[in-house]
C-alpha cells in the first residue's frame, strides 16, 4: 500500500512533479471542494487505467441523477485491499468526491461508506492536499 | 548533424565508454564468451544458448521494486536552454492558466518512455536476468525495457523509440546502462523536451546498507537542450512477495487527446 507522508512530493502522488509521470492530470477536479453523495450503486467498473463508480442519486424532482466518480486504478486499489466486487449494483452507499469544475455530475473519489458502515478512503491522500497536479513554481 | 549521424557519433562514444569501463571491471562480467566473440567479429552475439549458470554470479534483484517517495529538499530540475527552455516556460504558463491542467496531445495511454519508465510512482518494476540481457517490466502500461549485456554496440542505423536503445555491462554489482535513440515526443520531465542528442547513463545497484533498497543513478546528457548534464537518483524498495498485475490501459481509456474532453459523461 502506498501511503502519503509529508513533503513537497505529496503533490506528486500518481505522478507529475520532478521525474514522475501520470496518465492524466486531476486539474479537472476542484480539490478544494468536497461533496457527499448518498445513492445507489448502478455500476462499479474495475478497469484500467481508472476504476469508476456510477451512482444513482435522488434528485430534487424525484428522479435519480447519474453521477460518475473516478477512482484510482485496480492495481493500486488491489494493493490497498479492495476487491473487484467491493461495490455491487444496488448497494446503498455514501461517496465523498471532489466535484468536477465544469459543474457536470462527476468527481474524484475521496471516500466511500459501505452498506455495512465501513468507511474506505484513499490512503494516497492526506488531509486536503491536492493530488496529481503538475508542480509549477 | 542529422539524426543518424548524431546517433552514430553517440554510439561510438558509448562504445568508448564501454571499453574504458570494461578495463576497470573487476567481477561478474557476464558478457562472457558472447561478448568476446562479438569483439572478435566471429559470430553474431545475439541470444547465445546456455550461460544460465553465469547468472548466479549476478546480484540478487529478485521480487518487485516500488519507487519510494523522495525525502528532503526538492531536487534540482534539469536546466534547459534555447528553444527547449522557451517551450518549457510556455508549458508552465499554460498549466498555470488552466488550474494545473497540462496541454497534451494523443492518448494518455501512451507510456512515458525513457527516463520516465524508471521513475513511476505506485506501480512496481521487476528485473529479469537471462543470458546476454536484462529485461525490466514496468506494471503501468505493461511496459518492457530491454538492456543488452552481450557486448553489442548501439546499432548504427537506429530508429528512435520511446525507451531508446540500451546496452549495459556489469561493473561489479552495478549495472551500467547507456541509452540513446529516444523519440522526440518523449519528455525528460513534465513539459520538458529533448534533442536527438539525448544520451542517458545509468548506474543501477543495491545500496550498501539495505539489501532491499535499489537505486538508479541517472545522468542525462543533451548538449542542445541542457545547460549541463543532469543527474537524478530514483530509489526503489523491494517486495519479495508481490507480483506485477495486469494493466490494460485501453480497457477503459476515456482520454481522447482532446484537452477539452474530461472523460466524463460516457
Amino acid at each position: 500500500m502506498m501511503r502519503a507522508t509529508r513533503g513537497w512530493w505529496a503533490a506528486a502522488l500518481l505522478g507529475c512533479a520532478g521525474t514522475a509521470w501520470a496518465h492524466h492530470s486531476f486539474a479537472m477536479f476542484d480539490q478544494t471542494q468536497r461533496l457527499s453523495l448518498h445513492g445507489t450503486v448502478h455500476q462499479f467498473q474495475w478497469t484500467n487505467p481508472h476504476s469508476w463508480i456510477y451512482l444513482d442519486v435522488p434528485g430534487s424532482n424525484g428522479a435519480a441523477d447519474s453521477w460518475q466518480i473516478e477512482l484510482n486504478s485496480p492495481n493500486n486499489l488491489k494493493r490497498q485491499g479492495w476487491q473487484s466486487d467491493e461495490l455491487k449494483a444496488g448497494d446503498k452507499v455514501t461517496v465523498v468526491i471532489n466535484p468536477l469544475r465544469d459543474g457536470r455530475k462527476g468527481g474524484l473519489f475521496v471516500s466511500v461508506t459501505l452498506p455495512n458502515g465501513t468507511v474506505v478512503g484513499d490512503p494516497t491522500r492526506r488531509g486536503n492536499a491536492p493530488i496529481n497536479l503538475p508542480s509549477v513554481k | 548533424m542529422n539524426v543518424r549521424t548524431a546517433l552514430r557519433s553517440l554510439a561510438a562514444g558509448a562504445l568508448l565508454l564501454a571499453a574504458v569501463g570494461a578495463a576497470n571491471t573487476r567481477a561478474a562480467d557476464i558478457t562472457g564468451s558472447a561478448g568476446a566473440a562479438a569483439a572478435a567479429g566471429a559470430t553474431n552475439a545475439s541470444f547465445p544458448k546456455g550461460h544460465y549458470a553465469e547468472l548466479d554470479a549476478l546480484p540478487d534483484w529478485g521480487g518487485v521494486w516500488t519507487r519510494t517517495f523522495p525525502k528532503g529538499p526538492r531536487p534540482q530540475l534539469p536546466l534547459l536552454k534555447g528553444k527547449y527552455l522557451q517551450d518549457f516556460q510556455a508549458w508552465q504558463r499554460a498549466v498555470k492558466a488552466n488550474h494545473g491542467e497540462a496541454p497534451h496531445s494523443g492518448s494518455y495511454c501512451r507510456p512515458p518512455g525513457m527516463p520516465g519508465i524508471m521513475a513511476i510512482f505506485q506501480y512496481p518494476i521487476e528485473f529479469l536476468f537471462t543470458p546476454g540481457r536484462v529485461t525490466i517490466n514496468q506494471e503501468a502500461w505493461m511496459q518492457r525495457r530491454v538492456i543488452f549485456t552481450d557486448g553489442r554496440p548501439h546499432p548504427a542505423d537506429l530508429d528512435p523509440t520511446f525507451n531508446g536503445d540500451s546496452i549495459g555491462r556489469w561493473q561489479a554489482d552495478t549495472l551500467v546502462v547507456d541509452t540513446v535513440g529516444i523519440k522526440p515526443v518523449v519528455q525528460i520531465g513534465p513539459g520538458m523536451g529533448h534533442s536527438d542528442q539525448l544520451h542517458i547513463v545509468e548506474h543501477i545497484h543495491l545500496t550498501g546498507n539495505d539489501p532491499d533498497t535499489l537505486v538508479d543513478e541517472m545522468t542525462l546528457y543533451d548538449p542542445l537542450a541542457l545547460q549541463q548534464p543532469w543527474t537524478t537518483t530514483v530509489t526503489y524498495q523491494r517486495s519479495r512477495n508481490e507480483q506485477l498485475l495486469e494493466f490494460i490501459c485501453e480497457e477503459n481509456d476515456r482520454n481522447s487527446g482532446d484537452p477539452n474532453d474530461s472523460g466524463f459523461g460516457r
